[in-house]
């Protein structure tokens, strides 16, 4: 066996092992009760659920980042909360391109069936994502995108497409909404 | 050449097996992950 063909069985089997040990992580984790820092999880289940009245959602602009999960498929991720004007929001950027829109499939599957299940700070609220385009409230999201994140957004980069803007509605909401 | 196949395929679900079961394991694969991610995006 020749050096070159050793040093490219090396390689080959480093990659391997990296792939099946991501690999392992990944298909581990839609078991589990929420997602990781970088991988996505399984169904929301641990945490009050809360009912009742909307909620205040004032505090969440002290929250970073929050638990989403689409009722189909019943899968999870970290995502940032926008809260606006007593109306909170989630937004998904790179959707302009065919690589971002195979990596985050999550925005169309949503757009399909918004019904979702969020946790936020150890509690559970079932909403309804409903996408916006346009209207009123996309400038003042995207302004809090930029304070909150230091995100860059316009409001023409949200009719455009390149960076899907949903709306957290109460539970009942229609999924195609008009813009709040 | 097979004995390769088979001493690779025992590391592999080695491997899995160390991912799923040993503590730290995972977290620290995510925290590689993580770091090599927050890398790319600075």
């Amino acid at each position: 066996m020749n050096i070159a063909r050793k040093l490219f069985l090396a390689i080959g089997v480093l990659v391997l092992v990296l792939i099946v040990a991501v690999g392992t992580l990944v298909l581990s984790g839609r078991n589990s009760d929420g997602p990781s820092a970088v991988f996505g999880g399984g169904p929301l289940v641990a945490g009050e659920l809360v009912t009742g009245p909307e909620p205040d959602w004032s505090f969440a602009r002290d929250i970073g980042t929050i638990e989403l999960q689409l009722l189909d498929p019943p899968r999870s991720r970290l995502i940032w909360i926008i809260e606006h004007e007593g109306k909170v929001y989630v937004a998904s950027g790179y959707m302009g391109s065919a690589i971002g829109r195979l990596w985050k499939r999550w925005p169309v599957q949503a757009e399909r069936d918004g019904r979702a299940i969020v946790r936020i700070a150890g509690k559970r609220y079932r909403r309804t994502l409903v996408r916006i385009t346009t209207g009123a409230v996309v400038e003042g999201v995207t302004e809090e995108l930029g304070r909150k994140y230091g995100y860059t957004v316009t409001p023409a980069d949200i009719e455009e497409g390149t960076t899907w803007l949903f709306e957290l509605a109460p539970p009942d909401a229609a999924m195609t909404g008009a813009p709040g | 050449m097979k004995r390769f196949y088979w001493i690779m395929g025992g590391v592999l679900i080695a491997v899995a097996l160390a991912v799923l079961y040993v503590p730290g394991v995972g977290e620290y694969i995510e925290g590689t992950v993580l770091s090599w991610l927050a890398s790319l995006a600075g």
